[in-house]
């Protein structure tokens, strides 16, 4: 009977398991993502520098094995195994019959969700390596239980210790090791140690983070230190986001309160309903509950195709779908721009967005998504102080830290170079790239090599400046551009202030643009010729026009063009909405 | 047994010459010493903290000789040459004088030395303390920062107030403008900015949150001066806006549309307008050391320049230039002159900011760059001594660089000078301290020491508003944060 109750429980998990590793591969770039946005640094200086508050050592090991996501499935089957370990404990520790025990698998789809229903969330998390942090510290809270539960003689003293050291050391999961201890002795001690070691550990629960406050962490806000270690920073704690962490910490709890009987009874059939519910409540609940927003996979997906260069997937994410957001347009235009063609092609696609909403709050785009933005935009600069600006208050993630590292060497900032690089080369899983553009501090021709620095150093040389207020950072990209049409810019820059001048139908400088684009191009699309005209012509400068027309040619079949255009716009009107010609966009009905 | 112990001895003898620190008796090859900060051939303080540093030069194994001028020698093995701080104090105060270093380098088996450098040890004392901001090099969103403390005689150093004691999902604070009265901390003050906004005044020990936005006024106040003896603060109002540059080696431009200058009396907790004529612009205001004067910085200006949008289009943003100007105060009525001009920087094509006169002497330092008032992001930003006796102007090329030099401030004996600079990278500003001779003189600067030489490459912050202090400061982030958190009392604007 037990072997059968085993085997089903067996079967339970491993269908679980099955779809945990399905849902996780298949949101790849989501686990990816985690890396990107996180730091670390092997050096004995960094770890000791975290000590500065709780949970230390939770957070160092959460970001030590959150490296391993830039090779997502390594990262997966790590975080399958801490959760398979953490269902294997919680259900040895604490449900005692056994028939019941794949109840234990609840928590781990529960912190499972948890991660998967963060969504666009993930971009702005002040508290990094989530993706392992919450997962290994239910372990080690089930872990530092397992431990206690060893112990014969002296518990209470054995408890205390077990706070003492396991706060500093975990910060909120050292605290609910301590509780759910509390929890199974009250459950499992039988007479007075029963009720002494529950009351210690709530005694504990509260006076430790107090303690340590005074003693320890006095850097800390004391309204903070018993939830240090939790995403508390980041969601409310009471918030929809942060349900299924609460229901995976809750569920344990409860699984130790349970005064589960010996061993079980006989039948049989409660394991089989148990697996059954454990696997129904699981499965629709991992297929339906993660965040399914297209516009963020969307965006992941662009993202890791921007870091391979591979422009024409950045075009097709951006392009999936109608509906698309700020963030991927300013992809799909860079990747254009990679290509040569963004004015060309820069107006054929949608530029219309839509906002990035989570849970009813729109969430500000330069924040997600800036430093990305702006580095593949040329617009190297805003790209660094987004970078800044992102790692104020979280960690200097892998990510940014590549950004400032090739700013800074495409500027021929070297020193600053080298202390970017230098902080990659700590981090065992970026030697690699660390030791490739440290050579180019030693040898600056190899940069010439780099596709990056091809395309964006000829536009540090533009010497006039532009700007942006500092309060309006998103959707500032065409805007700079089109700032810059006013001031003539030279070189890449006149690529993206000619797209953008013709894409937003900006006529303030665009003679002088033209002239400058048309003195670095060897030949100059149609399309801007094109642009030229209709903007010359909807001047109603008759010099102007005069001028224009004598350039581009009387003759010219683009003028032809033109002016049969503009008759079939007389008498067709629905004409203008069909073609991908400039004309076409120009003089699109706006909707 | 006897010929194992036998071998073991001679194992023993031959590992003990292998690391002996003795010093081989080469002569200097002509190889300069590249050691990492570069502590060569500098002045300082006989009380500063140990110079640990690095040495670059390739090298299978170093020895570093110290030769201290009491006589006494101290040899350390590898590249990383530290000290312990006791042994440094016993060795280094002994006597002022200078300490000679020689570097010896092995390689492929053969000792190399390399050219011999110098400290020479003053007797001049620096101010036992130094505190600063710690903050992100660009950013304009609150995020972690700190005013800290750091003891100038060891590497011991504290928070003094960090915004993490208040941390919310929401905007965080920004902390600024620490400043002391005659270096003593138990009257001093700094900003907290948004949440739980207000100026953290401590009058006698006392921590009070003071609003000092009066109705009438321009802002609350910004740059601050504490009066050298008497409960008055000289504050700059300020209407200002950061900027972010698209391209260019200048990342960001922070100009300031409206300022004005004012008088706080932390007494009576009044203000009065000392200059807020509609044509200038008035900040960094700055006691001399005896308090009868107020230095400040001014600049001509027009509507132009107060459109920031268009002022930045087309470049007007770089003539506005500001003068340093100084108003005689007489202490028992309270009351200014007119102003005169110190230093009339915009008819150079110049414009000066951060006026600090040296505790000890005639002499004015200042930063001055060739437009603006925000220099740390303006790397031809220099600093410059004038001789207040004689009128003559120099740029302090002994410790300029051809990074931004920025802020600055006088040690209180007027012999040691601490100010910001890029020149490490050209982003994270650093500290570097240098000897004034007391004739306008300055000596090589050496950046702040360290525990760790390389500690430095290591942090993302920039050191902001150096200010040498003569004690700690005493009152703990907690007991301020309750502080912080107290309702503010609105400062009353006196019409007098």
């Amino acid at each position: 009977m037990e072997r059968k109750a085993r085997l089903c429980g067996i079967a339970a998990a491993i269908a679980i398991f099955a779809v945990m590793a399905y849902l996780l591969g298949h949101y790849s770039d989501f686990v990816y993502k985690f890396a990107a946005l996180s730091s670390f640094d092997c050096s004995w200086g960094w770890f000791a520098g975290l000590w500065d508050r709780p949970g230390a050592l939770l957070l160092w090991s959460g970001r030590f094995l959150t490296q391993f996501c830039f090779h997502p499935w390594v990262a997966i089957v790590i975080l399958l195994s801490i959760f398979a370990a953490s269902a294997a404990l919680a259900a040895g520790l604490f449900v005692r019959d056994r028939r019941f025990r794949s109840l234990a698998l609840l928590p781990v789809v529960a912190m499972l969700l948890f991660l998967m229903r963060l969504g666009f969330r993930v971009y702005l998390l002040k508290s990094d390596a989530l993706i392992f942090t919450q997962p290994l510290g239910l372990f080690f809270s089930l872990g530092v239980v397992w431990v206690l539960s060893g112990v014969r003689s002296r518990r209470g003293l054995a408890l205390c210790l077990a706070a003492l050291l396991s706060y500093p050391a975990a910060g909120f999961f050292g605290l609910y090791a301590i509780l759910l201890y509390g929890a199974y002795a009250s459950v499992r001690c039988e007479g007075i140690a029963g009720v002494q070691l529950p009351l210690l550990s709530l005694c504990l629960a509260a006076v430790v983070p107090l303690l340590s406050y005074i003693l320890l962490f006095n850097g800390c806000d004391i309204r903070n230190m018993w939830f240090i270690g939790l995403p508390y920073l980041d969601f409310r704690l009471a918030s929809p986001k942060m349900l299924p962490l609460g229901i995976a910490l809750v569920s344990v709890f409860a699984l130790a309160v349970i005064p589960w009987k010996e061993g079980g009874g006989r039948q049989l059939w409660p394991a089989f309903a148990t697996c059954a519910l454990v696997v129904a409540l699981s499965v629709p609940s991992l297929y339906l509950l993660p965040c399914r927003d297209a516009l963020f996979h969307r965006q992941l997906k662009a993202e890791r195709a921007l870091e391979k260069g591979d422009w024409d997937a950045v075009i097709r994410c951006a392009n999936a779908s109608q509906l698309t957001g700020e963030v991927l347009v300013a992809y799909r235009n860079a990747a254009l721009f990679r290509k040569g063609q963004l004015v060309e092609k820069g107006f054929l696609y949608p530029f219309s967005t839509v906002p990035v909403m989570d849970s009813g709050e729109e969430l500000p785009v330069s924040r997600l998504a800036g430093p990305t933005m702006f580095y593949y935009s040329g617009l190297l600069n805003f790209a660094a102080r987004w970078c800044f600006e992102l790692n104020l208050g979280a960690s200097y993630a892998t990510e940014r830290l590549k950004y400032l590292a090739k700013i800074a060497l495409i500027a021929d900032e070297r020193e600053l170079a080298s202390k970017y690089i230098s902080a990659l080369a700590r981090n065992p899983f970026q030697k690699a790239w660390a030791r490739r553009y440290a050579a180019c501090l030693d040898d600056p021709s190899l940069l010439q090599d780099d596709p990056d620095c091809k395309a964006y150093g000829p536009m540090q040389d533009f010497e006039q400046l532009t700007w942006i207020p500092s309060e309006s950072a998103s959707g500032s990209i065409p805007q700079s551009f089109i700032l810059m049409s006013d001031l003539c810019p030279s070189g890449n820059y006149t690529e993206w202030a000619m797209a953008m001048s013709m894409v937003f139908r900006v006529d303030s400088n665009f003679e002088e643009l033209y002239a400058n684009y048309a003195s670095s191009h060897a030949s100059v699309p149609d399309e801007v010729r094109m642009a030229r005209l209709i903007f010359s012509s909807e001047s109603k400068d008759p010099e102007r026009v005069r001028k224009v027309r004598e350039e581009t040619g009387i003759d010219s079949p683009l003028i032809a063009e033109y002016e049969s255009f503009m008759l079939r716009r007389l008498t067709d009107p629905d004409a203008v909405s069909e073609g991908n010609r400039y004309l076409n966009y120009y003089y699109k009905p706006a909707k | 047994m006897k010929t194992a112990v036998h071998l073991i001895a001679a194992l023993a003898l031959l590992l003990s010459a292998g690391c002996s620190n003795r010093v081989p008796q080469v002569n200097p090859c002509g190889e300069v010493a590249r050691i990492k900060p570069d502590y060569t051939g500098i002045t300082i303080p006989c009380n500063i903290a140990p110079l640990n540093f690095e040495v670059l030069n390739d090298a299978d194994v170093v020895l570093t000789e110290i030769s201290f001028p009491s006589g006494k020698i101290m040899t350390v093995r590898g590249a990383d040459v530290s000290f312990p701080v006791s042994r440094w104090h016993a060795l280094l105060s002994s006597a002022p004088g200078d300490v000679m270093l020689r570097v010896f380098v092995r390689r492929n088996g053969s000792w190399t030395a390399l050219e011999p450098f110098k400290w020479h040890v003053s007797k001049d004392e620096t101010d036992p303390y130094i505190s600063y901001r710690l903050i992100e090099p660009t950013y304009a969103m609150a995020g972690d920062m700190a005013v800290c403390q750091r003891s100038l005689t060891d590497f011991r150093w504290k928070e003094i107030f960090s915004n993490k004691l208040d941390v919310g999902r929401d905007a965080r604070q920004c902390i600024n403008c620490h400043s002391y009265q005659a270096y003593r901390t138990s009257n001093m003050q700094f900003h907290v900015r948004q949440k739980d906004g207000g100026t953290i005044i401590i009058r006698d020990g006392k921590p009070v949150k003071v609003n000092l936005k009066a109705d009438g006024l321009l802002s609350a106040g910004v740059y601050p001066s504490w009066h050298p003896s008497e409960p008055l603060i000289a504050y700059s109002l300020n209407s200002t806006k950061q900027y972010f540059f698209a391209s260019g080696h200048q990342k960001a431009e922070v100009i300031d549309s409206y300022s004005d200058i004012i008088l706080y009396d932390a007494e009576s907790n009044t203000e009065t307008v000392i200059s807020d004529d509609k044509d200038d612009l008035e900040t960094f205001p700055y006691w001399s050391p005896d308090g009868r004067s107020l230095y400040y910085c001014c600049a001509s200006t027009t509507d132009v320049h107060r459109t920031a949008k268009s002022s930045l289009i087309s470049g007007d943003y770089e003539s506005v230039r500001y003068d340093i100007l100084k108003r005689d105060f007489d202490i028992s009525s309270r009351s200014f002159s007119t102003p005169d001009t110190v230093l009339n920087a915009s008819a150079l094509g110049f414009s000066a900011t951060f006026p600090r006169q040296c505790p000890t002497g005639p002499y004015l330092l200042f930063t001055m760059a060739p437009f603006g008032n925000f220099h740390i992001w303006h790397s031809d930003a220099d600093l410059y001594l004038k001789n207040l006796e004689t009128g003559e102007v120099r740029p302090a090329d002994e410790i300029n660089s051809e990074a931004v030099e920025s802020y600055h401030s006088w040690s209180s004996n007027g012999r040691w000078v601490v100010f910001s600079s890029r020149r490490d990278d050209g982003a994270y500003t650093r500290l570097y301290l240098s000897h004034f001779d007391g004739e306008g003189g300055f000596s090589k600067p050496f950046v702040l020491p360290q525990k760790s030489p390389r500690s430095g490459d290591a942090l993302f912050k920039s050191y902001n508003l150096p200010e040498f202090m003569l004690e700690e400061v005493p009152y703990s982030p907690k007991e301020l944060i309750r502080t912080v958190r107290s309702e503010s009392t609105t400062a009353i604007l006196s019409k007098d």
